[in-house]
């Protein structure tokens, strides 16, 4: 008999995976550069200093990596095989709860181990310049290797737990940051009142980022307890999360029959959600009036009012600041904390509804149904801009009324605490902002349509389009901060906010504009056929590369017949 | 002189390429209007890629169509207008109600609002939903969603039926109400293409049938003429009331009949040609003496012409 007969399975499959190549590879070379470039920036510090800033950086991001692996490799491992119906095939074999862990939690750590296999040589660099003990060294690979492990294991606790992949990433990432950050900033905020000093150090040992400062030399020398007993807290917290998964995992695969209560609560939602038959007549009529699409897209009635409730979240913590803090409130440091977690809800939250109906069109079949009706293409792009825009425009209108507030309170002697020569920066960057959030959301609406119809599931879909439209301005940002000083040393000393505020918004601006208009046109031109690829064999990396101009699908028919 | 009607579709050369694999090599197909049109083919065949190209849905590597008039390529919206797909799997919306969908479809085909509600009453009239109208889709079994993916189909009244096994997961009562609504269906009219593994459904609801192997047409034309084209020589099952040895003899003695042999006390009875009557063997049996109690043409099934005509090769 094979011991543990779906890891078999799990690394077959993951070893026809391009990505499981490209990961190791990727994130060594990454550390490789980033190490190139502090070396760089550092060359006339001593050794000492050099490897251990080397260090610190190198181990820093391995362990966030470690930290969110678990979001990324194993939150939506068990509910992907439940949604997809195939968990409950495995048992209905002789197979157990801890077969299927196991085996999952082997084939999805499979990333993540090669990944930190790969940059383990590149962290023991330091080593070799000096500056780092082997000891500091060995305690950091246990921290890694700990993390990753943990990580990984609550993912799959959650996995267990849920079935919608949303859920379950979100859940993991909340569980690790509550241990990672929100424990131990109680524990910090207790220590602070000078009250619980132990409890505070207590609260300290689930988190990761504790057991990875108390690795370093200092620190361990002086609470070498406090570093193991970190360790052994967050490893033990893995292996209850897998044990809890392997229990869970049996009994939450079967659909249960709703109780008479749950079945209450179920028609409540939909009524909530809907309206009464009559007013869903109603509603529906005028809306499929506007375009059939429209209404397919923004059926679910109360879609704007979550929207306007999170603005009201935002609006219930400014008045606590006011009457708490009075006129102190009234700062920069309100004001931008303030516009960009507006912008950042927004924008996450537009991408993250842009594509959904495509993408869930297309993974169940229904695009099918759809494109062989006369809708036409255009047609579907105006409904779902519509839906969005009914979603959408009233929160935006808001917010962008906040940031023109915010801009004139940036110009008012009575509101700013700013010296009159900063306040024309405040004043261009709110302008900035308030251009910015516009153009982001009609780069997010065009790829992210064009991800829904061409990415494997809406997760990913939403993740690319979040990727290209505002996580990658501010990687090339930050490389571009990072590479300036070793090109033009001589600016050292130059402020440089107006120039790095100029750079981020011509940035952001190239990527909505590239982008948007790349997936525009990919939207009106190939629309048809990448609705049916789903229904073609997927080539590999290099030969869709080698083989660009002789596609296997065959050339679009002008016009809109019968495939644009 | 009248001309000749327009069929409801006609294939020219039509291929389909997925990468290196020839799904579908230059099909030439026609379906006349009124037909109940039998697609038969293994998993693989390219049945499925055949509907979903005359639905629009997919292009066609090479080689075109005309359904009911309308070029494929050049006049896709106006085929859209004239056909109704129903795929194997299609998405049904779970969390929509049986009315809002149809409601939906019906606007997607741009049916006036007016109109909608007495058509989509119409409809699940048809298909006998009526009483499940304001049920969530969700909750309805497996051939109600079928039932409803047909009321889906009809919506826009459509003259040409493509239905991807429509029967595929029914059981046998739901099996029997579909076909039963195909054929009151074909009796309203409409030209349907359907395409099924339950053959034996399918050679008593069809008038014509296709069969396709390796993304070949193997054979296209009425139902009986693959069975005549399978039969090697006519056979006719004989039974008499006497001692079966007199029977044979009479009948062996006569250059009209090839062979005959005996099986459960029956005769098999096999003709030298095609254009022998069958009365002959009546004809011969009483002018001999033996007392006839049966005689019976023999049934070639359909899945025994498709057994015999396929080699069960799949891409």
């Amino acid at each position: 008999m094979t011991f543990l007969p779906i890891v078999a399975r799990e690394l077959r499959i993951a070893a026809r995976r391009p990505g499981t190549y490209r990961v190791r590879s990727g994130a060594a070379l990454v550390l490789i550069l980033m190490g190139t470039w502090l070396y760089l920036t550092k060359q006339n510090a001593p050794t000492q200093d050099i490897a251990m800033g080397l260090f610190c950086m190198s181990t820093g991001i391995v362990v966030l990596y470690c930290l969110l692996s678990g979001v990324q490799f194993t939150a939506d491992c068990l509910s992907e095989e439940k949604r997809e119906g195939t968990l409950g095939l495995l048992f209905l074999t002789d197979l157990k709860g801890y077969d299927v862990v196991l085996g999952k939690l082997v084939a999805t750590s499979l990333n993540g181990f090669y990944a930190v296999l790969a940059v383990v040589p590149v962290m023991a660099l330091p080593l070799l310049l000096g500056g780092v003990e082997p000891g500091e060294f060995g305690r950091m690979a246990v921290v890694v290797v700990n993390t990753l492990f943990f990580s990984l294991a609550l993912g799959m606790c959650v996995s267990a737990l849920s079935r919608s992949p949303r859920k379950a990433m979100a859940m993991t990432f909340f569980l690790i940051l509550l241990l990672t950050a929100i424990l131990p900033a109680c524990g910090a905020w207790l220590a602070a009142m000078g009250k619980t000093q132990q409890l505070g150090r207590a609260w300290l040992m689930p988190s990761a980022g504790f057991s990875y400062y108390q690795a370093f030399d200092t620190p361990y020398k002086l609470g070498e307890a406090e570093f193991w007993w970190s360790v052994a807290v967050i490893h033990g917290l893995g292996w209850i999360a897998l044990v809890l998964a392997a229990v869970i995992v049996p009994r939450s695969w079967q659909d249960r029959p709703a109780g008479a209560q749950r079945l209450r609560w179920r028609e409540r939602w939909h009524w909530w959600s809907f309206g009464n038959p009559a007013e869903r007549i109603e509603f529906r009529r005028r809306m499929l009036d506007r375009g059939a699409y429209f209404w397919l897209a923004a059926r679910a009635r109360l879609g704007p009012a979550y929207v306007w409730a999170v603005l009201g979240l935002v609006g219930c913590g400014w008045v606590w600041g006011i009457a708490k803090a009075r006129r102190d409130w009234f700062e920069e440091g309100t004001y931008v904390f303030t516009g960009l977690l507006l912008n950042l809800v927004l924008k996450v939250w537009f991408a993250l509804e842009a594509g959904k109906q495509l993408a869930e069109d297309r993974r169940q079949g229904a695009l099918e149904l759809l494109l062989s009706t006369p809708l036409t293409v255009r047609e579907i792009l105006r409904g779902q801009r519509l839906a969005l825009e009914r979603q959408f425009l009233g929160p935006v209108m808001a917010v962008l009324m906040v940031f023109f507030l915010f801009l004139t309170a940036s110009s008012s002697d009575a509101m700013s605490q700013q010296n009159p020569e900063d306040r024309t920066l405040w004043m261009l960057f709110w302008a900035a902002l308030m251009l910015m959030l516009v153009a982001d959301l009609a780069g997010l609406y065009w790829v992210g349509m064009w991800e829904g119809l061409a990415a494997k599931n809406p997760t990913r879909a939403a993740a690319t389009n979040v990727g290209r439209i505002l996580v990658l301005p501010w990687v090339v940002l930050g490389v571009v901060a990072l590479v300036a000083p070793l090109m033009w040393p001589h600016l050292e000393g130059v402020p440089v906010a107006k120039y790095l505020l100029g750079l981020w918004f011509g940035l952001g601006l190239a990527a909505d504009v590239g982008f948007g208009a790349w997936a525009r046109q990919k939207l009106l031109a190939e629309f048809r056929l990448a609705a049916t690829r789903r229904y073609e064999p997927l080539l590999g990396f290099w030969k869709r590369v080698l083989s660009r101009g002789e596609r296997a699908s065959p050339a679009v028919p002008q016009g809109e017949a019968p495939h644009s | 002189m009248n001309a000749p009607p327009i069929p409801a579709v006609q294939t020219f050369g039509l291929t389909r390429l997925y990468g290196s694999i020839t799904a579908l090599d230059k099909l030439d197909l026609t379906v006349n209007k009124g037909d109940l049109f039998g697609f038969i083919g293994s998993n693989g065949a390219g049945k499925t890629t055949t509907l979903r190209i005359l639905a629009t849905f997919l292009a066609p590597s090479a080689g075109t169509a005309q359904i009911l008039g309308h070029d494929l390529l050049r006049e896709a919206d106006a085929v859209r207008h004239v056909i109704g797909y129903m795929p194997d799997f299609f998405g049904v919306y779970k969390d929509m109600e049986v009315t809002e969908y149809l409601d939906f479809f019906g606007a997607c085909y741009k049916i006036p609002t007016a109109q909608r509600e007495k058509t989509v009453n119409d409809v699940l009239e048809l298909v006998g939903l009526t009483e499940k109208k304001g049920a969530l889709i969700g909750a309805l079994s497996r051939g109600m969603q079928q039932r409803l993916g047909l009321a889906r189909v009809l919506i826009h009244d459509p003259q040409l039926l493509l239905l991807d096994e429509p029967a595929s997961g029914l059981d046998p009562r739901a099996r029997i109400e579909m076909m039963a609504i195909l054929q009151e269906l074909q009796r309203l009219g409409k030209t349907i293409i359907i395409s099924s593994h339950i053959l034996s459904e399918l050679q008593t609801l069809c008038n014509r049938v296709a069969i396709i192997e390796k993304g070949r047409l193997i054979y296209s034309g009425p139902v009986q003429g693959v069975r005549d084209q399978v039969s090697q020589g006519q056979v006719v099952w004989v039974r008499v009331s006497t001692e079966p040895t007199q029977a044979i003899e009479l009948l062996k003695a006569r250059k009209e009949i090839a062979e005959v042999t005996t099986t459960d006390g029956e005769i098999k009875v096999t003709l030298a040609g095609p254009e022998i009557e069958h009365s002959i063997v009546a004809d011969i049996l009483v002018r001999g003496g033996a007392k006839l109690i049966e005689l019976r043409e023999d049934e070639v099934g359909l899945e025994e012409v498709f057994m015999r005509v396929t080699r069960g090769e799949t891409q």
